[in-house]
């Protein structure tokens, strides 16, 4: 549902779960408000996926923040990760602010990631302080956007969001502060949290995975798990569209 | 203004003569390893010897004249012998040219050519005239005719003291709360940064030792990330330091004792990307290390080791090392896998399964403590997820690991 403001301007008011065709209808930005999501500057950082970096003309855009969403296995967290790889090897300082302690640094590390360049900031542990994970993440990435030259910041929700409701002016600061920088602001997430804050929405959804048979291998006579193929949809930020994105190992 | 005289020592018992220089000269250099060059100003020359006969032994050598060629000399050939000043050139005339083998970088094979030229003395070498002497010598020829004139061929390096940094203050009353604490500890900072500074030095690390009102002693040791010299920044380090780990009761006395290192300079580069200002840097670890706690921050380094999940956390360092190669986009991404930690129990139930692949068995650590051994399997459930599920043979359990996504 969209409420008209004025001739110029209207903004969407939608609380439902988002699929790709009824999100696309609903999100309507025709021109600068308040709230203007717009990047600064216009430099991007390629998500070192061909296709993904066609549909986003040239991949991400620095100075923004960009949501990333999905439900389990879709994909996400590959997609998120291939950026957080192309920044740290270009030299860049990357930050992951881990509410569930979920990231695997063997993984990460043959992603492509250089571990050296990665800080990690893992939330859940309440010993020291007691303080809320997700309450704790938002802290940190506050934070981390204050301080400055980070090349990605990357805060991972997408499994603890169940009791935490994160108020969206809280987006709307953190934009505030990375704008006009050469910060990539990534979140991941499960559902939609970010709202209007997010320059760029990228909703990934699984269409299939795919498993060897045992007896049609030739190499292994065993069968295992290939991979993923994903729809990597473009809900907010430049052209709307989508693509298809195999993950595998 | 005169110019500095220098004495020469020589003794048997080099560590005492090294113990002994701060007591004597604020400029000493240790030369030839067993020798010791004072630089003095004349009125206390003769201060100085007699000093100095008390401190030395008997069978040290001593030499004194106005250039260190010559004091050593002096010292070598004719020991107690002071060189007026202006004398020098007169006092090395005779004195045979094999004591140029004294010095480093002279060869012998250069000593016996003068020889069989008959140039016995330094008196001998310097009056040769210079251009012969290069054109059959080479530079190496300058150089010995310098030194035959007492004339010194290389700076004076003067061994700097240790110095020890450290601030003290002595409090008339119990300070209890950590605002007065930060204005008492900001003075000593900066009182202290300034002395680094003017010794071109910056700290490294930084030891906070309190003590308090029961009589216990409170330390903390901060390691900062770059070695920095502004006093407000490292204020703020410490502060978040003592708002985490703050002492049980009030303070007596304060001491800030830094670590000196040579400052980093930090340039940005127009063709490296931008990374954040280390003294931020500095100051936002230690604003997480506060919210999460240090052990639950830094840089995963992965170990060498099959058992899953090993890593160990190190700190985040801007090391200035090249960026590495870019990666080359693809058409596809790597599949990551997100990890619980713990790993969840579960009860297998077959109708959930849609697909499944495995077991990848694994084992290790067997021969010590801490083994480990599992049938891991790959599945999608009804559900839409894919999980890495194990068997654990030593738990007799099943687990999940994580869930691809």
């Amino acid at each position: 549902m969209s409420l008209p403001l004025g001739d110029k301007y209207s903004v969407a008011l939608d609380s439902r779960p988002a699929t790709c065709d009824a999100e696309r209808s609903t999100f309507n930005v025709q021109g600068p408000t308040h709230r203007d999501p717009r990047p600064a500057t216009r430099d991007h950082l390629p998500t070192g996926i061909v296709e993904l970096d066609q549909l986003l003309e040239g991949g991400v855009p620095r100075g923004s923040i960009i949501e990333m969403r999905g439900p389990v296995s879709s994909g996400k967290t590959s997609l998120a990760m291939s950026i957080l790889a192309q920044s740290t090897r270009r030299g860049e300082i990357a930050a992951y602010v881990d509410v569930a302690d979920s990231l695997d640094p063997q993984y990460a590390q043959v992603v492509g990631i250089d571990l050296g360049n990665l800080l990690w900031i893992r939330c859940a542990n309440r010993q020291i302080n007691s303080l809320d994970p997700v309450r704790k993440a938002l802290k940190a990435a506050d934070i981390l956007c204050q301080a400055g030259g980070f090349g990605v910041i990357t805060i991972d929700v997408a499994t603890n969001l169940a009791d935490s409701k994160i108020p969206l002016n809280t987006w709307f600061r953190l934009q505030r502060v990375i704008r006009g920088t050469s910060t990539v602001f990534l979140v991941i997430s499960s559902q939609k949290i970010t709202g209007s804050a997010s320059s760029l929405v990228l909703s990934v959804e699984r269409n299939q995975s795919f498993w060897t048979s045992g007896k049609r291998s030739q190499t292994m006579r065993k069968p295992y798990f290939q991979g993923i193929e994903s729809e990597a949809c473009l809900l907010r930020g430049g052209k709307h569209g989508s693509v298809t994105v195999h993950c595998r190992f | 203004m005169a110019p500095s005289r220098f004495i020469a020592v020589f003794s048997s018992n080099p560590a005492r003569l090294k113990k002994i220089a701060p007591m004597l000269s604020p400029r000493a250099e240790i030369c030839f390893s067993n020798g010791l060059l004072l630089e003095i100003p004349p009125r206390y020359e003769q201060d100085t010897l007699h000093r100095l006969s008390h401190l030395v032994e008997r069978d040290a050598k001593i030499g004194g004249a106005s250039t260190r060629t010559a004091a050593i000399f002096a010292a070598k050939a004719r020991p107690g012998t002071i060189i007026p000043y202006g004398k020098e050139r007169d006092f090395l005339i005779p004195l045979p040219i094999d004591l140029l083998s004294i010095h480093a970088g002279i060869e012998s094979q250069l000593l016996e050519t003068l020889h069989r030229w008959g140039v016995k003395t330094l008196g001998a070498l310097a009056a040769l005239p210079k251009a012969a002497l290069v054109a059959r010598l080479g530079q190496q020829g300058t150089l010995l005719q310098r030194i035959a004139r007492g004339e010194d061929t290389q700076l004076f390096q003067p061994v700097k003291p240790a110095t020890h940094f450290e601030e003290t203050k002595e409090l008339e009353w119990v300070l209890s709360s950590l605002e007065p604490l930060t204005f008492m500890l900001g003075r000593m900072l900066e009182t202290l940064c300034s002395r680094l500074q003017s010794s071109g030095l910056a700290v490294e690390s930084l030891r906070v030792k309190f003590k308090l009102d029961d009589g216990a002693l409170y330390e903390r040791d901060l390691k900062l990330a770059i070695p920095m010299q502004d006093p407000k920044v490292i204020l703020s380090l410490v502060r978040l330091e003592l708002q985490t780990y703050s002492p049980h009761t009030g303070i007596t006395s304060l001491s800030v004792q830094a670590e000196p290192a040579k400052p980093r300079i930090f340039q940005h580069s127009l063709l490296q990307p931008t990374v954040p200002h280390p003294e931020k840097l500095s100051r936002t670890l230690r604003r997480l290390a506060t919210l999460v706690g240090e052990e639950n921050m830094g840089s995963p380094e992965v170990l060498n080791t099959h058992c899953p999940d090993t890593f160990q956390m190190k700190p985040l360092s801007l090391s200035g090392k090249a960026p590495g190669k870019p990666i080359e986009s693809s058409s596809f991404a790597q599949l990551s896998l997100r990890r619980l930690r713990p790993p969840k129990t579960t009860d297998i139930q077959g109708e959930k399964i849609v697909h499944c692949a495995g077991p990848w068995r694994t084992s290790g650590n067997w021969w010590v403590s801490g083994s480990w051994a599992r049938e891991e399997w790959d599945v999608e459930l009804n559900d839409g997820g894919i999980y890495r599920v194990y068997w654990d043979q030593i738990a007799k359990r099943w687990f999940v690991e994580g869930v691809y996504d």
